[in-house]
Formats: structure tokens, C-alpha cells, sequence
């Protein structure tokens, strides 16, 4: 069992108040007509599948509902950073 | 009832920095209780809950059906948005995992934007008189038939919410006044301790008939 720190409600919940959303920064790019297939094929579905330090976008879903930043290990699962988005 | 009244509301196209800009807006009023003739019926009605609750062993949970519930939005820096809200409901707007308690109502912190107000007044009244004081960029939503509010008491209430949720429920963690969002019975409820050994529990409708369950075989058995 998890306890994650919520950046908003600033408090340490238990982990089934969080869902995972996804890879955290991902970049629209500016011009989706002008981009390319692959440009826009690889904004769309292709993420980092890190072994080791990974940042990624949480949502606190039971609970303030707010999304934010979370910078953990994959191979230990140690959380190393929550920050607000 | 519809009312259309016309505002200073942003609409879907401005941004909250374009205030300063903002042409006026029409809005709806609905009021959802129009007629005495229609029935209204609470969400657990059919449960040991309604009308004088169930209790055994030190818990008891009653129902406080039919409270106006309205949710509401907007930028906690915006100082003509919180002065709006705490001049139409007297009251102070809670600080974070905080409630505020008035004569009539509650306000209970949501999250950094967002907050809920249960009042035994008028759901239609209420919006109307926050609608007149509120400008710019808010949200405000009547969710009354959307949740309801239950009541947790007794010497031995702890005992229920340890075995409905994970959160730390003792004096030191969650003094009187405290509210927090958190799974309960493997849905989601609004806590809020309101004295030593009271419990304001908010579910929500399409949970309710599930959760009152929970809570009767709970309180049977314990
Ligand atoms: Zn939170």
C-alpha cells in the first residue's frame, strides 16, 4: 500500500484515491494540420516506457480531482516528487 | 421555472484574463422544485436510513434529506469572487480541508477552486441571490438531486468509518471542522467531523442505495 502526497490537498492519501493518466509534458505540437503523420502519430500514441526514473501525470480522482506531476522510480516504485501542474 | 437572466458572465470563448471586457451573458435559472404536487422522494427512502435513521452498539446514521446542495467555482485570487460569495452567504469561505458553519448552512472546501455549499434554505432562492452578487469567471451548479447528506453519530462512530475507508480518521489527523473527499466502502463520500462525535457523510445518489446498505449491514452487525 501507497501513500501518495496530494500537491493540492498537500496531504499524504492512500494510493486508491489516484489514477495514473499518463506520460507527464507531453507537447501538443502547435500546427496539427501542418505537422506530420508521424509527428502527430507519435504525439498521439508513442510513449516512454522508462526502467528507472519517470515523470508522470496523476489525477487525486477521489479527492480535489485536481491533476498533477509525479517524478517516481518504475523499478522500485519509490516517489520521489509530487509537484501541481 | 426558467428564468433568463442577463449577466456579466464570460462565455465559452473569453478568457478569465479578458474580465475587464466581458459583455453581459445570459444565464438560466432553473428552479427544480416547482410544484407542490409532485413528490419528492430521498435517494435511500426504501432503507433503514430515511425518516429516524438506524442505530446499534453506539453508531447511529440518520438521513438529512432534502438540503439544497450547489457547487461552486472560480479563482480563489479573484477577491470580487470570494467577496461575492461571503456577501450573499454571510459567511467566510473555508480554507483548505476546512468547512465553514453558518445559521442555515455549510461550506465545505472541495478543492483549491472549488467548494460545496448544503443549506436547509431554498436551492432556488440560494442561486438567484449568489447569482445576483457574482461577475466574471464562476461556476454554480444546483446538484441537490444529486447527493444527499447523512448524519454519523455515537461513541463508537469511529468504528464505521475505519472499516469504510482508509484515510486517518483520529482527533490528531481530522479535528472537529475538518472535511476531506475519500473512498468509502469502495465509493466516494464527503467527510466532515463535526463535533468529536459527528460525522457529516455526503454520497452521492446513484451510490446512495448501495451505500445505505453498506451502512444498515454494518450497523446490524456490529
Ligand atoms: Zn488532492
Amino acid at each position: 500500500m501507497f501513500y501518495i502526497r496530494c500537491p493540492y490537498c498537500e496531504e499524504h492519501r492512500d494510493e486508491q484515491e489516484f489514477h495514473r493518466v499518463a506520460e507527464a509534458n507531453l507537447v501538443r505540437p502547435s500546427d496539427p494540420d501542418g505537422c506530420s503523420d508521424q509527428e502527430w502519430g507519435e504525439y498521439l500514441y508513442f510513449r516512454k516506457n522508462t526502467r528507472g526514473e519517470y515523470n508522470e501525470l496523476w489525477v487525486h480522482s477521489v479527492g480535489c480531482r485536481k491533476f498533477f506531476n509525479i517524478q517516481r522510480n518504475t523499478e522500485t516504485y519509490e516517489i520521489l516528487n509530487t509537484s501541481p501542474v | 421555472m426558467i428564468q433568463m437572466v442577463t449577466s456579466n458572465m464570460l462565455n465559452d470563448t473569453q478568457h478569465p484574463d479578458e474580465k475587464n471586457t466581458i459583455k453581459p451573458a445570459l444565464y438560466a435559472l432553473m428552479d427544480q422544485c416547482t410544484s407542490g404536487d409532485v413528490a419528492m422522494e430521498s435517494p435511500v427512502v426504501h432503507t433503514a436510513i430515511a425518516n429516524d435513521g438506524i442505530q446499534n452498539n453506539g453508531i447511529k446514521v440518520v438521513e438529512e434529506a432534502f438540503l439544497s446542495h450547489l457547487v461552486i467555482r472560480g479563482n480563489v485570487n479573484d477577491q470580487d469572487f470570494i467577496s461575492a460569495i461571503e456577501t450573499a452567504a454571510s459567511m467566510r469561505l473555508p480554507e483548505k480541508l476546512q468547512t465553514s458553519q453558518g445559521a442555515h448552512a455549510t461550506i465545505y472546501w472541495v478543492s483549491p477552486d472549488e467548494w460545496l455549499i448544503a443549506t436547509n434554505k431554498d436551492a432556488f432562492e440560494t442561486e438567484a441571490n449568489l447569482r445576483e452578487k457574482l461577475s466574471g469567471h464562476y461556476a454554480l451548479v444546483n446538484v441537490s438531486g444529486g447527493q444527499t447528506r447523512l448524519l454519523l453519530s455515537g461513541s463508537n462512530s469511529h468504528r464505521l468509518l475505519h472499516a469504510a475507508s482508509p484515510y486517518d480518521f483520529h482527533l490528531s489527523n481530522f479535528p472537529v471542522g475538518k472535511v476531506i473527499t475519500t473512498v468509502f466502502a469502495r465509493a466516494q463520500a464527503l467527510i466532515h467531523r463535526k463535533s468529536i462525535d459527528e460525522w457529516e457523510l455526503i454520497i452521492r445518489r446513484s451510490f446512495s442505495d448501495y451505500l445505505a446498505l453498506w451502512i444498515e449491514d454494518f450497523i446490524i452487525s456490529c
